[in-house]
């Protein structure tokens, strides 16, 4: 246990020494939220649309803004493409289970992201918009939703990148994910805007449970242990999802070289 | 003009190149091109939600705004197929200091860069959402004349144009700084969210941005007034909505100027 904490916390060193990616994310988190919440602003107008009012969606469009990177909502290609050079053999060499190895990784960074990047975007858009913000008790709730929520992202984003084992370039898939996440996941616009019947799919679903859940607890709209019962179910799922194809991919992988 | 023949036909070989290779593993290679498809068309799906919702979006419709959403997003991806992809890769590649293969060979930058990261399945995602503009444009209420008929491609090329200049001059970016492939996704992928509504619902600072430095406005909104017996909300007048494809000539050159600049303040990574 000890050595993920050190893992996490080198991770974090790792992150902050990214200074400027941070400045570039937080600028591109802060467009995409007015740009969004202009739009839903101007649908919803005076009027309240599957419960939420336009004080409702701003702060849904720039709490979502703000967790994305967070959550690693949208992952990355670093594993693809490790998978695709053959580097990610030295991962797999280290004295360590890849997986949990890979969750200290995300942890640390998720950590440094939620102070550089996670709150920026939010005050930025509080300033501009005023939308009133719910007590410490929800606040409360919403940090232990995101805290479960980077597990699962992390998890979710494992397993992606390990198709790569068995495509030539995994690239397409990340990107495909990256797409599902941001419309079913309630990134670009919220789910409480689609037909009631996809939503009952939608929510249940990993991909809401990344950032839909976790801001509806925010606002209110969710019961904070609810939404921990799904994100839990889905971390337990793909966590054996993950193993099992972790040890298909080992059995798979060929290392060259001297 | 002989070099621009040359540069043609390069082009030509460069794009076949990368084809073949694609080809190479054929099922994986169409699996590909269909599934990126598929996930860019979903992409309708939250709108076609928000509108089904909200009725109107700033008076516009269901079929209105499938037209911005069809036509915006087929000019972008195509943009994107032809010029956005291979400008993201390069700016990795500065960033990575492996742009100096392209400074070492005889012809153009540009086109090299252009042809050699061409990836098919990017024609995919623009194929998939040419529908969309076809559909709404059967239901819209559209009198019909030569005219009209001829502006739609006038204005796809046009929007095309405005689109590749916003790609070239956000991945000239990285010439700058490394970090810049974020704020570059929100000048490209924010411009074309921006593109798929009516720009008379955004805030004001918004609707300005969408006409000067992130010229979105020009590509399919002004333009669509032409088709639409409606007059601007904002009070723009005809003959701007009229001539507002070409507003992609002026931003074009910009963007050349750019690219030449940035090349010229292009320093390998030493390391």
């Amino acid at each position: 246990m000890r050595v993920y904490l050190e893992i996490a916390r080198l991770s974090f060193r790792r992150y902050s020494t990214y200074r400027g990616a941070a400045f570039a994310g937080v600028f591109t988190n802060t467009v995409f939220g007015f740009v969004l919440a202009s739009i839903l602003r101007a649908a919803v107008g005076d009027r309240t649309v599957g419960g939420l009012d336009r004080d409702d969606v701003t702060l849904f469009t720039f709490a979502a803004q703000g967790m994305l990177a967070v959550v690693n909502a949208f992952g990355d290609f670093e594993l693809a493409n490790r998978v695709l050079s053959g580097e990610v053999a030295t991962e797999l060499h280290r004295p360590v289970d890849f997986a949990s190895f890979k969750l200290a990784n995300d942890v640390g960074r998720s950590g440094f992201n939620a102070l550089a990047r996670g709150i920026p975007p939010f005050v930025i858009g509080w300033i501009a918009f005023r939308f009133e913000l719910p007590g410490p008790s929800r606040v409360a709730s919403f940090l232990m939703a995101i805290a479960v929520a980077v597990v699962l992202s992390s998890r979710l984003w494992t397993i992606v990148g390990l198709v790569s084992f068995w495509l030539t370039d995994g690239n397409g898939v990340v990107q495909m994910m990256v797409l599902v996440v941001s419309t079913f996941g309630g990134v670009l616009i919220p789910l409480q805007f689609f037909p009631d019947s996809m939503v009952r799919v939608l929510e249940v679903l990993p991909f809401a449970a990344l950032v839909q859940l976790p801001v509806d607890v925010y606002l209110g709209f969710r019961n904070v242990g609810a939404v921990l019962v799904v994100q839990s179910g889905w971390v337990v799922t793909l966590e054996l999802v993950l193993r099992w194809e972790l040890r298909l991919a080992l059995r798979k992988l060929e290392i060259q070289g001297g | 003009m002989v070099e621009v023949v040359v540069s043609a036909r390069l082009y030509r070989r460069l794009v076949g190149a990368r084809i073949r290779s694609d080809f190479t593993y054929r099922a994986s290679f169409f699996l590909r091109v269909l599934s990126a498809a598929l996930v860019t068309a979903s992409a309708y799906v939250a709108i076609a939600a928000l509108i089904s919702k909200v009725g109107t979006l700033g008076g516009w419709g269901r079929w209105p705004i499938t037209f911005l959403y069809g036509m915006s997003s087929s000019a972008f991806r195509f943009a994107d197929a032809f010029i956005g992809g291979s400008i993201e890769r390069c700016s990795e590649q500065v960033r990575t200091g492996k742009f100096d293969k392209f400074l070492t060979r005889p012809v153009n930058v540009l086109v090299s860069v252009l042809g050699e990261d061409f990836a098919f399945r990017r024609v995919g995602q623009f194929i998939a959402v040419v529908p969309f503009a076809v559909v709404a444009l059967s239901h819209l209420p559209i009198h019909w004349t030569l005219g009209r008929v001829l502006f739609i491609p006038f204005m796809f090329v046009g929007a095309v144009g405005t689109f590749s200049a916003i790609f070239v001059v956000s991945g000239c970016l990285a010439f700058w700084s490394p970090n810049t492939t974020e704020i570059a996704n929100a000048f490209t992928y924010g411009g074309a969210t921006v593109a798929e509504y009516p720009v008379h619902i955004m805030t004001n600072w918004v609707r300005v941005l969408a006409v000067s430095v992130v010229p979105v406005g020009f590509t399919v909104y002004l333009p669509s007034f032409v088709l639409f017996d409606a007059p601007n909300p904002l009070g723009v007048p005809l003959w701007v909505s009229l001539i507002s494809p070409l507003a992609a000539i002026p931003f074009g050159l910009l963007a050349r100027t750019v690219w030449r600049y940035a090349l010229r303040h292009y320093r390998s990574t030493g390391s």
